[in-house]
């Protein structure tokens, strides 16, 4: 059976078999071709299509629809293009023609299998064709390799192709089959050669408006005229290019497309075999429709991929697949989903009820004010799925059989009404009935133990074979007397955590951020004795600091920044707290080595405090109201401007102010020392006792007052008030 | 110029001029003509007019133009000159003595005036 369809044919009306057409319409096509470059070209072909049709309504008798024989039969006569002399083509294809066998007539390519020289479906002799190498031994071997290299894929890879791809049944399907080979350079010229027709009917408007703008006689648009050739023949180029380019790509799109559908082969396989011992585990059947699931899931999955592969093909390489083809493969998917469905609402049911199992853990052999809590299993286990890992060493979630869940655990600690430790397990889990739930719980193995006075806690737990997976989850209650402290090791610490109330008043520091920390529950609640605050070398944060205090002996610098950002340099650590708008900086009484420095950003600076430290810069503020006290030997530099700027100092400290401003006020006493001489301000007041020293200058005005141990100079065209 | 030649002789069809062909044994596909007769016609030397055709649309007879039938009558007469020469040294190799041999061609006259 065959489709017929009407055409019109140089002026004659045919009624035309399908095969018949295709012949015909290739012929014309390679007389097209053939005659690209002539003159005359739409006459010529008109002028064949004008006889052919003759040829083949006189051929045609009594019959009213046209068959291939007659068309063959009329393409005899009229011959074949290269039967056609005359008018020399191009050179460049009739060096290429050394071989070209009988077939003649070069049609639009279509990949087809050949039927007539084959081993198993004519998939390779047909590719032969396809990419125009002529012996097809040559595939073929390339074939059998390719299945020893990637260990079988080729096979279904070769079954795929022999659904897909059509064999040769007619004398046009094997013409189109044997068609111009298909490499990059041909069809790269295919597409050239448009857009060189393209280019021509550009250039010749250009031309044209090149005739009017000079008949108009305008210079400027004549010189617009050949700016737009100028333009035309870059794009021409440039599109040229693309043209090379782009088949290129789709080359290359076309093998990526194979090498995709070899890797998600091997990937399901591979899936297939890492995840068998998974899927017991959490699918809902007991038993043997564990496989249904995962081809369920496959099939799902998979189906849409092939659908893809299969309209790029058709897009690529003009395959047809074959109508029962994409219908059962509908139909699969169709029946995929359902099940999926089917599946999803049976394993729902399996996490219908809840239930949760109690436990008291045994801590009577505690010996200590402080219990410390170790994680044991695999650091890696300890807080995520750690992506890489996760499917190549089974073994870390499959331990004999049994399924490791890591991270289901969570500690809470909270205060105690007596004065004992006691610390209660809760294990819940999901399952289709109570009873169900209760037993999935009971089937989690979770074994926390006290060791001497350490408490040692699986960072997962796991499931025996046979068990089910049913959202198990792992609840730690700590309860604490007052008094007592506990510590979360570096596995543990992030499960681990306390309500909000149950920390004292002020206390920034959490349990679960701070590994290896001591807690102590005190009357007030839960305090970190002896916690560095978080972050505790680099911070920043959007919260704005504007006060700073510094004590000890460090070096500082203070810059102008857009967040508030610290970062401390050197081995020695230096304690960082942050209340309100103020941060301490503090080494706690201790001795830091010399290159223990601290680096603030912060976009405000209202005041500092430098209490007996190292050598401090202030940098590039410009602020409006701000005051600078320092104690001890603190030596400040201050570079910035200020327009109401307060000082303080006390005690042999130095401050040197280069800048401006409105107003400086300025206290000392006790030694401390004062360079302001480059700080220009209006007014100025010093106030200095106690061997203090002070040199400033005024602009305006300026008041001081100092004791006869004390030294106050006044620079500047500023007059006394007072 | 055989080609021009069979339509020197009167209005012709295509395939007509085939035939004629054939029956010089001088081979060509029907295919061949058309380029042939279009770049004829571009050149100015036929030309064509339609005539009602069987049972079809109509066809185009061609037909030779004075400047065609000009370039004809060099044409054969070079041809002429080639083969007599031709002929003449075939004929001094042979040892036997040249005739002039009959016009294979017997060319209509020119018409009067075009």
């Amino acid at each position: 059976m065959n489709k017929i369809l009407n055409i019109n044919l140089g002026g004659f009306a045919l009624t035309i078999d399908d095969d018949a057409f295709e012949y015909l319409s290739s012929y014309l096509e390679s007389i097209r071709r053939r005659f690209r470059e002539s003159d005359g070209r739409d006459e010529i072909i008109k002028d064949i299509e004008t006889r052919l049709g003759e040829l083949i309504t006189d051929n045609m008798g009594n019959r009213t629809i046209v068959m291939l024989p007659d068309v063959q039969a009329a393409v005899e006569i009229m011959g074949k293009p290269e039967d056609f002399g005359g008018e020399p083509v191009e050179t460049r294809r009739k060096q290429s023609n050394q071989s070209q066998s009988s077939s003649g007539i070069r049609t639009g390519k279509r990949l087809f299998r050949d039927d007539e020289d084959k081993v198993a479906a004519g998939v390779c002799s047909g590719l032969s064709a396809y990419f125009g190498i002529q012996d097809p031994v040559w595939m073929r071997l390339i074939f059998v390799l390719l299945t020893f290299l990637s260990a079988g894929f080729w096979i279904p890879a070769y079954l795929l192709l022999w659904i897909l791809v059509p064999p040769a049944k007619s004398a046009a399907d094997r013409l189109a089959m044997r068609g111009e080979p298909v490499n990059v350079d041909n069809i790269a010229r295919e597409i050239e050669e448009g857009f060189d027709r393209f280019g021509n009917t550009v250039s010749t408007m250009t031309d044209d408006f090149k005739k009017k703008s000079s008949s108009t006689g305008g210079r400027l648009t004549n010189v617009l005229g050949s700016i737009l050739t100028v333009i035309g023949q870059i794009f021409g180029f440039f599109i040229r290019f693309l043209a090379k380019f782009g088949m290129l790509i789709l080359i290359i799109i076309g093998i990526a497309m194979l090498i995709g559908l070899a890797s998600s082969w091997i990937a399901g396989l591979w899936a297939l075999m890492v995840a068998a011992p998974l899927i017991s585990f959490f699918s809902p059947f007991s038993s043997g429709f564990n496989w249904f699931t995962f081809l369920v899931v496959f099939l799902f999955l998979g189906i849409p991929l092939v659908g893809v592969i299969l309209v790029f093909s058709k897009v690529l390489f003009k395959t047809k697949p074959p109508y029962w083809v994409s219908t059962s493969l509908v139909a699969t998917w169709v029946f995929s989903v359902i099940a999926g469905f089917g599946l999803l609402s049976f394993g729902v049911k399996g996490f219908a009820s809840r239930s949760d199992v109690d436990k008291n853990i045994d801590l009577s052999g505690l010996n200590s004010d402080t219990l410390r809590v170790n994680g044991i299993g695999d650091g890696d286990l300890n807080y995520q799925f750690d992506g890489d890992d996760w499917w190549h060493d089974e073994t870390k979630y499959m331990r004999n059989g049994k399924l490791a869940v890591p991270g289901e655990i969570d500690i809470l600690v909270r205060r105690s009404n007596d004065n004992r430790f006691r610390i209660v397990q809760t294990i819940s889990a999901r399952g289709s009935s109570d009873e169900n739930a209760a037993q999935n719980a009971v089937n989690v193995d979770f074994d926390a133990t006290l060791q001497g006075n350490t408490l040692n806690i699986p960072v997962y737990y796991s499931l025996d074979k046979g068990a089910k997976w049913r959202n198990q989850k792992i609840k730690l209650v700590v309860e604490m007397p007052v008094g007592k402290s506990i510590v979360f090791d570096e596995h543990i610490y992030s499960r681990a955590k306390a309500d909000y109330d149950d920390y004292a008043n002020n206390n920034s520091d959490y349990i679960s951020q701070s590994p290896g920390k001591v807690f102590t529950m005190t009357k007030e609640g839960l305090v970190c004795t002896a916690c560095p605050q978080w972050g505790d070398r680099n911070f920043s944060e959007d919260h704005t600091y504007e006060d700073f205090i510094l004590d000890g002996d460090f070096k500082t610098e203070i810059r102008q920044g857009d967040q508030f950002e610290y970062k401390i340099e050197g081995n020695d650590s230096i304690q960082v707290i942050r209340t309100g708008d103020q941060v301490t900086f503090t080494t706690g009484g201790r001795n830091v080595s010399p290159n223990t420095r601290v680096i603030i950003h912060t976009p405000v600076f209202t005041k500092l405090m430098a209490d007996n430290t190292g050598e401090v810069t202030i940098r590039g503020f410009d602020e409006g109201r701000s005051s600078i006290s320092a104690r001890g030997k603190s030596k400040i530099k201050g570079f910035f401007d200020c327009n109401q700027l307060e000082v303080m100092l006390s005690g042999p400290c130095k401050l040197e102010l280069v800048g401006s401003g409105n107003n400086l006020e300025a206290t000392l006493s006790n030694g401390a020392e004062l360079d302001a001489l480059n700080w220009r301000v209006d007014h100025v007041e010093v106030f200095a006792t106690e061997n203090a020293t002070a040199r400033v200058y005024s602009k305006n005005s300026y008041k001081k007052r100092s004791d006869s141990s004390s030294s106050v100079k006044i620079d500047g065209p500023g007059e006394v008030v007072e | 110029m055989c080609v021009l030649a069979v339509i020197g002789e009167g209005e012709t069809y295509p395939p007509q001029i085939i035939k004629k062909l054939e029956g010089t044994q001088l081979v060509v596909k029907e295919g061949t003509l058309y380029p042939l007769l279009i770049r004829l016609k571009n050149d100015g030397l036929v030309g064509y007019i339609w005539r009602e055709g069987k049972n079809g649309p109509p066809r185009k007879y061609f037909t030779i133009t004075g400047e065609g039938r000009a370039v004809l009558q060099g044409l054969t007469d070079s041809w002429q000159d080639l083969v007599s020469a031709v002929a003449r040294t075939l004929a001094q190799e042979n040892g036997t003595p040249y005739e002039k041999p009959p016009q294979a061609l017997n060319m209509e006259p020119l018409p009067p005036s075009e």
